[in-house]
C-alpha cells in the first residue's frame, strides 16, 4: 500500500513523510501522521481555525449572544443595524445578531448529525460492497445509482414534507440520500487493498471478516473519508438551509439561518438587512468547511479526486 | 461495443424500476389514507370512491404499485385535485418556464465555466487561477436563495433596474438566469480546471509541444478533448443540477415553472403532481448519463466495455 503514490504527498518533504507513513499502518498513530502534514498547508489551518471559532460560537451561544433571540419589541419592528443591535432587528424586533449566534448551533449539529449518518451508512456500503463483491456489491452499487440518479434535493424535499416537516426528519432524510460518495470510496479503496498481501495474511491467519475490515482495511481509507466527510458537512448545511428557506425544515419559532432568511423575503424590498446577515453566515460556515475539505485534501492526498 | 450498450441499457432499466418503487412509495410515507391526501381538496364521497377505485388503493400495495406503475408508463400520472387538471397538461403549461430559464442559465455556465477553467489550468497557480477558484469556492459556498435576495434588494429595490418578480418580460429572467448560471458554473470551473491539469501533464501533450505545435492547438485540441471525458460525466447531472437550483429560483423569482409547482403541490400534499416531476426529472437524468456512457465508447476507443 505504501509504495503506491496514493497517499504521499508529491511536495518535498516525501522521506520524511513515508517514514511517518509506515507507522500510520496502524489506525492508533494514523491522525498523529495526518496532523503533522495537515499543519504545512496554510489555507488548511486558516480554515480550520475558522472552523473551531464557528464551533465556539456555536458552544458558547448563551455567552455571546447579546439579546435573548426570542425576545420580541415591537416598537422596534424591521429596525436597521445599530450601535445596540449591529444586525439590525426582524419583523419582530427580535435581535438579529442574537438569532444567527443561536442559529449557529442549529445549522452545525444538522451538519453533524446527518453528515455522521451518511458517513456511517456510505462506509458501511462501500465496504460490504468491496470487500464481498459480487451479488452484495452489484445490490448495492444498484441503490447507490438509485440515489444518484434521483435528484436529491427533490427527494429529500418530498419525503421531508410527507413525514412532516422538522428538523429530525431532515437530518435522517439528508443523512439516508448522502451516502453515495462514501461508499463509492471505500468500495474502491476496499477492493484495491483486499488483493494486498497482509490482507491474505490476515485471512491465512484466521481473522474474521470483520476484524480485517475495520482493523486492516478501513484505517486505509481513514484520508479520503476525512476530506468527504469536511465537504460533505458543507453541502448538508447548504442543502439543511435552503430546505427550512422553502419552509420544510425548522418550524417557527425556532430560529436557524434558513428560517431567518425565510422571513427576510418577505420584507427583502424595505429591510435587506435581515436576509443579508444569516446569509453571510451560511456562506462564511459553507466556506469555512470547503477550504478545510480542500486544504485535507490537498495536504494529506493530492492525487484524490472527489 | 454491441453488448455493452445493451447492458448499459438493461442497468438503466433496473435503475428506473428502483426510481419507479421510490416515487411510488412516497404517497405512502405521509401519514393517513393515500385517497384522503390525494384527493384532499375533493369532498365528494363519489368521487372519492371513484378515484380508491380506478387507482387500486383498495387492494394489496404490490397491486397498487403495478396499477400507478401501469398508468404511468402509458403516460397517466393522475389528476391534480388542486389544480382540478390532468397532471401531465398541468406539467406541459409549466415546463416552458423551467426550460427557458434553463436555457439561459446554461448559456450563462458554460460561457463562464469553459474560458475560465481553462485558462486557469493553462496558467495554474498564476495570480488568475487564484482570483477565479478563489470566487468558484466562493460561489459553490453561496447559498443560492441568499444570492437572490441580495441581487433583489440591489438591482430591483435600490437601483430599481429589474423586475423582482413575474415571468412577463425577458428581464424577468435576467436575475433567476444569472443566480442559476452563476452557481452552476462555480462547481463546473473547478470541474474542468483540475481535469484540464490532468491532462496538461500527459506524455502526449509533452509531446505535441515537442513537435512545436502552438500552444492553441496543443490545449484545444490535444488537451481539451481527453479532458472532456471526465467533464462530459459531469454534464450528465447538470439536469439534476438545473432543476434543483430551479426550485429555489422559480419560488423567489415568482417564476410558474416546474420547480414552484413541485413545492406548491408538496404544500397541498398534492402527490400525483409530486410523483410525476420527480419521475421525470429522475428519467432525464438516467437518459443524460446513458448517453454519455454509450458515446463515451462509440468517440473514444480507448475506453473498454467488457
Amino acid at each position: 500500500m505504501w509504495k503506491n503514490d496514493n497517499i504521499i504527498p508529491t511536495d518535498a518533504q516525501g522521506n520524511d513523510l513515508k517514514m511517518e507513513l509506515i507507522t500510520d499502518a496502524d489506525a492508533g498513530t494514523g491522525l498523529k501522521g495526518i496532523w503533522s502534514r495537515f499543519r504545512k498547508h496554510k489555507l488548511a489551518v486558516i480554515s480550520m481555525a475558522m472552523v473551531l471559532i464557528l464551533l465556539s460560537i456555536a458552544l458558547l451561544a448563551p455567552v455571546l449572544a447579546p439579546f435573548d433571540p426570542d425576545e420580541v419589541n415591537p416598537l422596534q419592528r424591521l429596525a436597521g443595524p445599530s450601535a445596540e443591535h449591529p444586525f439590525g432587528q426582524d419583523h419582530l424586533g427580535r435581535d438579529i445578531l442574537s438569532c444567527v449566534i443561536w442559529g449557529s448551533r442549529v445549522s452545525l449539529s444538522v451538519g453533524f448529525i446527518a453528515g455522521s449518518l451518511s458517513l456511517v451508512v456510505g462506509v458501511v456500503l462501500g465496504a460490504l460492497a468491496g470487500f464481498y463483491g459480487g451479488w452484495v456489491d452489484n445490490v448495492i452499487m444498484r441503490i447507490a445509482e438509485i440515489f444518484v440518479t434521483i435528484p436529491q434535493f427533490l427527494l429529500v424535499i418530498a419525503v421531508v414534507a410527507a413525514l412532516g416537516p422538522n428538523l429530525t426528519n431532515l437530518m435522517i432524510v439528508i443523512g439516508l440520500t448522502s451516502w453515495n460518495g462514501y461508499a463509492r470510496q471505500v468500495r474502491a479503496k476496499v477492493m484495491q487493498i483486499k488483493q494486498l498481501d497482509y490482507t491474505e495474511a490476515a485471512q491465512a491467519l484466521g481473522c474474521t471478516d470483520s476484524r480485517i475490515i475495520f482493523r486492516h482495511i478501513l484505517p486505509n481509507a481513514v484520508v479520503p473519508i476525512i476530506v468527504m466527510a469536511t465537504l460533505n458537512i458543507a453541502s448538508v448545511i447548504i442543502l439543511e438551509s435552503s430546505l427550512t428557506f422553502l419552509g420544510f425544515g425548522a418550524q417557527p419559532p425556532q430560529s436557524t439561518w434558513g428560517s431567518i432568511l425565510n422571513e427576510g423575503r418577505t420584507y427583502i424590498l424595505k429591510a435587506p438587512h435581515i436576509s443579508t446577515y444569516p446569509g453571510l453566515a451560511i456562506m462564511l460556515t459553507v466556506l469555512s468547511f470547503n477550504l478545510m475539505g480542500d486544504g485535507l485534501r490537498d495536504a494529506l492526498d493530492p492525487k484524490m479526486k472527489i | 461495443m454491441k453488448k455493452f450498450i445493451l447492458q448499459r441499457i438493461l442497468l438503466a432499466f433496473l435503475t428506473l424500476f428502483g426510481i419507479t418503487v421510490i416515487v411510488f412509495s412516497l404517497m405512502h410515507l405521509a401519514p393517513g389514507d393515500p385517497v384522503s391526501v390525494i384527493a384532499g381538496r375533493e369532498t365528494d364521497p363519489k368521487i372519492v370512491a371513484a378515484i380508491r377505485e380506478e387507482w387500486g388503493f383498495n387492494q394489496p400495495i404490490y397491486i397498487q404499485y403495478f396499477t400507478w406503475l401501469r398508468k404511468a408508463l402509458s403516460g397517466d400520472f393522475g389528476m391534480s385535485f388542486v389544480n382540478r387538471m390532468n397532471v401531465v397538461d398541468l406539467i406541459a403549461s409549466r415546463l416552458p418556464y423551467t426550460l427557458r430559464l434553463n436555457l439561459v442559465a446554461s448559456v450563462i455556465g458554460l460561457a463562464i465555466a469553459f474560458p475560465v477553467g481553462i485558462l486557469s489550468a493553462v496558467k495554474k497557480y498564476s495570480i488568475f487561477d487564484y482570483v477565479s477558484t478563489f470566487f468558484a469556492l466562493l460561489s459553490q459556498s453561496m447559498p443560492s436563495f441568499w444570492l437572490s435576495l441580495m441581487m433583489i434588494s440591489i438591482l430591483s429595490a435600490k437601483l430599481g433596474l429589474l423586475p423582482s418578480s413575474g415571468s412577463e418580460t425577458w428581464q424577468h429572467y435576467i436575475m433567476p438566469a444569472i443566480v442559476l448560471g452563476t452557481t452552476w458554473a462555480a462547481g463546473l470551473t473547478r470541474m474542468i480546471r483540475s481535469s484540464m491539469m490532468e491532462v496538461l501533464t500527459e506524455d502526449y501533450v509533452r509531446t505535441a509541444r515537442a513537435k512545436g505545435l502552438r500552444e492553441r492547438v496543443v490545449v484545444y485540441r490535444h488537451a481539451l478533448r481527453n479532458a472532456m471525458v471526465p467533464i462530459a460525466t459531469s454534464l450528465a447531472y447538470w439536469i439534476a443540477y438545473l432543476v434543483t437550483g430551479s426550485v429555489i429560483v422559480e419560488v423567489i423569482f415568482a417564476l410558474p415553472g416546474i420547480g414552484r409547482l413541485m413545492i406548491s403541490s408538496l404544500s397541498n400534499r398534492d402527490y400525483f403532481v409530486v410523483q410525476a416531476v420527480i419521475l421525470l426529472t429522475s428519467s432525464a437524468v438516467l437518459i443524460a448519463n446513458l448517453a454519455v456512457d454509450v458515446l463515451y465508447v462509440i468517440i473514444d476507443p480507448r475506453i473498454r466495455y467488457d
